[in-house]
């Protein structure tokens, strides 16, 4: 069951709270992707002109964007809920008669809401400094964002109930998501690789959501872009439901 | 219809080996103040959250105006309102905001007069625009109890509200709490302060190691006690006597006794001496 208005005040609480700091939460990722631009698009660009007929430094964008607007979406509600459980005020969303989707729904939006926006930045700073503006398919490109930003916000809600401190949260980002982001063959295509390692990439996530997002914004890719919405997709759902499940269970959230 | 507002009906919860509630059973009409005491681990907070919904109770039955918490929490959450014992805020919010948010996570409308009507009737109207973490202790507390009205509920819990509270905002919430009882509030109170129950509540559950050990009108439990006539004489020595069977003293009977009385005082009975007996007893 939804409820409009305790859906879109839960949804509001989880954007004002990253918006009140945006310089932490938005503003620190663009820099970030500036100096990546700068090191990777820059330097080694001028090494390697050009991945698959594209420039190396437009080559890089759609990978990076992911790199940092999934972390962010990731960030959103893993961080609310451990303050949350920190602070004492997990009961603000556990005494009101909110539903478990209604919770699963304000928390994806929450982490949907700063990746996007997140990545809306970096593609236009990208788009200045390399003047690639105009996704090649919209339609899987916006998809592909969508289920990216979608899943790591869901998988990152699913975290912030299974932990019980900061160092789970931020270990789990350090030592899991990080490697699989940089591993994800978002600063190099797969045939740069020896076999072996072309096929452990072929095992990782991540490497599913850049190719389908560097598919919708540049029009190339490496594996079948169905394969990539579609496992991206069945991450999605199964992370929702997950979710889901645990806000409906209660689970490590009671007292 | 029933005038039941909530019912405890052997409630039990158990965590691992230790039993913090056995058998609870008591039941607050509508309208009632009921003080619930009990010394530290007498599960009143463990019976709080089994009503809200935080904790799943092992056994027995909890009715919130007639449903169960558990089978129909969306009803009941809207139902109740409870004031938690930590002081506990989301720091990046005002008081405004906190109160308009609290409306909206049950599912309520804005309603902008409400909302400035409860910060003004908690003295928090030139805080509304702050950020909660540099509001004071009392600001703070007064805060809690305005977060647990903004949805309107028909039953107030407040969980141990005036811990660490100074006497005169305790005197105001007093004031504030006997208000919201005139306007048919139900109100259950968790407390230390045993003179504040014997002051505000129509009724008193004593609650110790998880068990109700009574649940009756203020008023018959005070009765338990006779009052006690102090009598000091003009050599100092200081002499006691009990009221007798039908109430009041025999003050003939004491004139002849202690001729030499100098002071004469007759103390009440106090609910705290009642409630060490019944503790000391357990």
């Amino acid at each position: 069951m939804i409820h409009p208005i305790r859906l879109w005040t839960l949804t509001y609480k989880e954007t004002s709270r990253f918006l009140k700091v945006w310089t932490q939460t938005v503003g620190s990722p663009v820099v970030i992707a500036i100096m990546y631009f700068a090191v990777f698009g820059g330097a080694l660009g001028s090494k390697i002109t050009e991945l698959k007929g594209v420039p190396y430094a437009i080559y890089i964008i759609p990978g990076l964007v992911l790199l940092q607007s999934t972390n962010n979406a990731y960030q959103n509600p893993s961080s609310s809920l451990i303050i949350a459980k920190y602070s004492g005020t997990l009961s603000d969303i556990l005494l009101p008669p909110l539903s478990a989707l209604e919770k699963t729904l304000g928390y994806l939006f929450g982490g949907l809401l700063r990746g996007f926006m997140v990545s809306i930045l970096i593609f236009t700073v990208a788009g200045i400094f390399t003047g690639q503006y105009i996704p090649e398919h919209w339609g899987i490109f916006l998809l592909m964002l969508f289920l990216a930003n979608g899943a790591f916000a869901l998988l990152g809600t699913l975290i912030g109930i299974w932990a019980k401190n900061f160092d789970q949260i931020s270990g789990f980002s350090t030592f899991v998501l990080t490697p699989m982001g940089f591993l994800g063959a978002i600063f190099y295509s797969l045939d740069m690789l020896p076999p072996l390692a072309q096929k452990l990439s072929l095992l990782n996530p991540f490497f599913y959501f850049a190719d389908g997002l560097r598919y919708g914004f540049l029009g190339i890719q490496e594996v079948n872009p169905l394969i990539s919405v579609g496992l991206a997709g069945t991450i999605f759902m199964v992370l929702f439901f997950l979710s889901w499940f645990a806000f409906f269970k209660n689970w490590r959230l009671g007292v | 219809m029933s005038n039941i507002a909530l019912k405890f009906d052997h409630v039990t919860k158990n965590f691992g080996d230790l039993k913090a509630l056995k058998n609870v059973t008591f039941s607050v009409n509508k309208g009632e103040f009921v003080a619930l005491l009990g010394p530290n681990g007498a599960g009143k907070t463990t019976l709080i959250n089994c009503l809200n919904g935080l904790t799943k109770r092992d056994g027995g039955e909890i009715l919130v105006l007639g449903e169960d918490p558990e089978k129909k929490p969306l009803q009941t959450k809207l139902a109740v309102g409870i004031v938690e014992q930590e002081l506990v805020f989301d720091p990046f919010f005002t008081p405004l905001e906190m109160l308009r948010m609290r409306r909206g996570l049950f599912g309520l409308k804005p309603d902008e007069n409400y909302v400035n009507w409860l910060l003004d009737k908690l003295s928090l109207t030139d805080k509304k625009h702050v950020r909660a973490r540099q509001l004071s202790g009392g600001m703070k507390r007064r805060l809690m109890i305005a977060k647990a009205l903004a949805h309107k509920p028909k039953i107030l819990i407040l969980d141990e509200p005036t811990a660490g509270v100074d006497v005169e905002l305790r005197n105001s919430l007093y004031a504030f709490l006997q208000d919201l009882r005139k306007e048919g509030m139900t109100i259950v109170l968790t407390t230390h302060y045993i003179e504040e129950a014997q002051l505000l509540a129509d009724k008193v559950a004593i609650q110790v190691s998880g068990e109700t050990l009574v649940f009756e009108t203020t008023k018959s439990l005070l009765a338990r006690k006779k009052k006690v006539l102090e009598i000091t004489t003009q050599e100092g020595k200081v002499i006691t006597v009990e009221e007798g069977v039908k109430g009041g003293f025999n003050l003939e009977r004491i004139a002849t006794q202690y001729p030499r009385a100098h002071n004469l005082r007759v103390i009440e009975p106090k609910l705290e001496d009642i409630f060490l007996e019944f503790t000391a007893k357990k």
